[in-house]
């Protein structure tokens, strides 16, 4: 009888850990997944921020250098070193843009250069019209790595970006691209709060962009 | 089956009236990308009615058949009335009635990509075949299992009978292997066993291996499937200013 309720005792403990331990692995996908957006929101607002010639150039230079840095290693190239000493040198974020019409990759630039790019675009006004957050699809977190109470997720989140440039008044160039960015969400345990913290770093994105000519 | 192809073709008939104003008076249309299959998880997720298409009612007794008739591209399922009608609608009844789903973890579809790319210098396509590999606990990844193309079915330039390796060879230390790679390289092939076939896959990975082939980019993207027993269906992404827009079906058939 005592044996009973012991192993009783044993079992609702391991139970009670395991739903928590579930539900703690729920509660991460649905913050990472949300927080992956965020992140990809807060890249669209600095786009449209950064290319409006309205607003003062240099706040539009540091809004450029706070973009740069959502990204993995702030949009550098680097060298990933690897437990037995061997290393791969990496390019930085890059942007590979597909025409709809060709069906080929018209560029690839660094997500560096494409921002820098943004500041010095050829037009007297420009209007950018992004996905909202609310709308934004995001799919399933990849576990990339599991470390107990670091975790290493992969996802992507889709939306769609309208571009409108004008000189004198008059509407000079538009398109419509269509954008998946890749996130990484490394995610930490803190026993304390008892909640997951977790960082996001937008990679590389592929734009189809559906211009007709 | 004539029921499922009148829905189809009503279906299709007002997918293409649902078409988006000119882009000068819209930015960004929210229904279009409401209806639009935008990620290949999102297509799972639709065709395990995990989430529904945006314009089909719950309450309608046939909603979940015609959620599953949105996922295919309705032109290719138009100009191809006859050869799939006969067949769309038991596909149909087979998920609906088995309640069948489709994993990412499932082994029995796969990627097919079409990649260009540049080998010595001059442009190359060819298509590589990607699967799902598990890798651990949760954990997976995509690997290359096949890779196909015309640069890596290796053929002699030419073949001739005097092209081979002499059957005294051994008494000189088999110098003679020295002239067949340094003095011409494309009829390498003269010289090997008749039952030896070469092995594109293999040929494609010492490509790379040795910097000689870089893949580009990747032009058509296509995923097919071979969940459903008795039938194999494939995935592209259709992008249209229509509600039937996305990651669709373009293509189904009955397999055994």
């Amino acid at each position: 009888m005592k044996a009973l309720k012991i192993l009783s005792i044993i079992f609702t403990a391991v139970f009670v850990c395991n739903i928590a331990v579930a539900q703690r692995g729920q509660f991460l996908t649905e913050s990472a997944k949300k927080r992956g957006a965020e992140k990809v929101k807060q890249m669209t607002d600095y786009i449209a921020f950064i290319a409006d010639k309205s607003e003062d150039y240099t706040d539009r230079v540091l809004y450029k250098n706070k973009a740069v840095k959502l990204f993995i290693q702030k949009c550098e190239p680097y060298t990933e070193n690897f437990d037995d000493g061997h290393s791969v040198y990496r390019q930085g974020v890059t942007m590979e843009v597909t025409s709809l019409r060709t069906r080929r990759v018209v560029r690839t630039p660094l997500m560096k250069e494409y921002l820098t790019n943004l500041l010095t675009l050829n037009y007297d006004q420009v209007k950018i019209e992004s996905t909202e957050l609310s709308e934004m699809q995001v799919s399933n977190l990849h576990l990339i790595r599991d470390n107990g109470d670091e975790r290493e997720y992969s996802c992507t989140v889709y939306f769609e970006q309208a571009f409108q440039g004008y000189r004198d008044g008059r509407l000079w160039y538009k398109d419509i691209t269509r954008k998946s960015v890749k996130c990484q969400i490394i995610a930490n345990w803190n026993e304390l709060d008892k909640k997951w913290e977790t960082i996001v770093r937008l990679g590389d994105v592929h734009a189809l962009d559906t211009r007709a000519n | 089956m004539k029921k499922m192809l009148f829905i189809a073709f009503a279906l299709c008939v007002f997918a293409l009236n649902a078409v988006a104003q000119e882009i000068e008076m819209r930015m960004l249309d929210k229904h279009l990308y409401k209806t639009r299959v935008k990620l290949v998880d999102e297509f799972f997720d639709r065709f395990n009615l995990k989430e529904l298409h945006p314009d089909q009612d719950p309450r309608d007794s046939s909603f979940k058949e015609k959620c599953l008739l949105a996922l295919f591209d309705y032109e290719y399922l138009w100009a191809n009335k006859d050869s799939v009608g006969p067949i769309l609608d038991g596909f149909i009844r087979e998920i609906v009635d088995s309640g069948i789903k489709i994993n990412y973890q499932d082994t029995n579809w796969f990627a097919l990509a079409k990649c260009h790319g540049k080998m010595k210098g001059k442009n190359v396509v060819f298509n590589l075949v990607l699967t799902v590999e598990k890798r651990g606990e949760e954990m997976y990844k995509w690997v290359i299992k096949e890779a196909e193309g015309e640069i890596f079915a290796l053929k002699p330039a030419f073949t001739n009978e005097k092209l081979m390796l002499m059957p005294d060879d051994h008494e000189t230390n088999f110098m003679s292997l020295r002239r067949i790679t340094t003095e011409r390289d494309d009829i390498i092939l003269n010289y090997k066993g008749k039952e030896f076939e070469t092995d594109q896959t293999s040929v494609f990975y010492s490509l790379v291996h040795y910097g000689l082939l870089d893949i580009d980019y990747v032009s058509d993207l296509q995923f097919v499937f071979r969940q459903v027993p008795g039938y194999e269906f494939s995935i592209i992404n259709l992008d249209r200013e229509t509600t039937n827009a996305g990651w669709l079906i373009n293509s189904l058939k009955k397999v055994d």
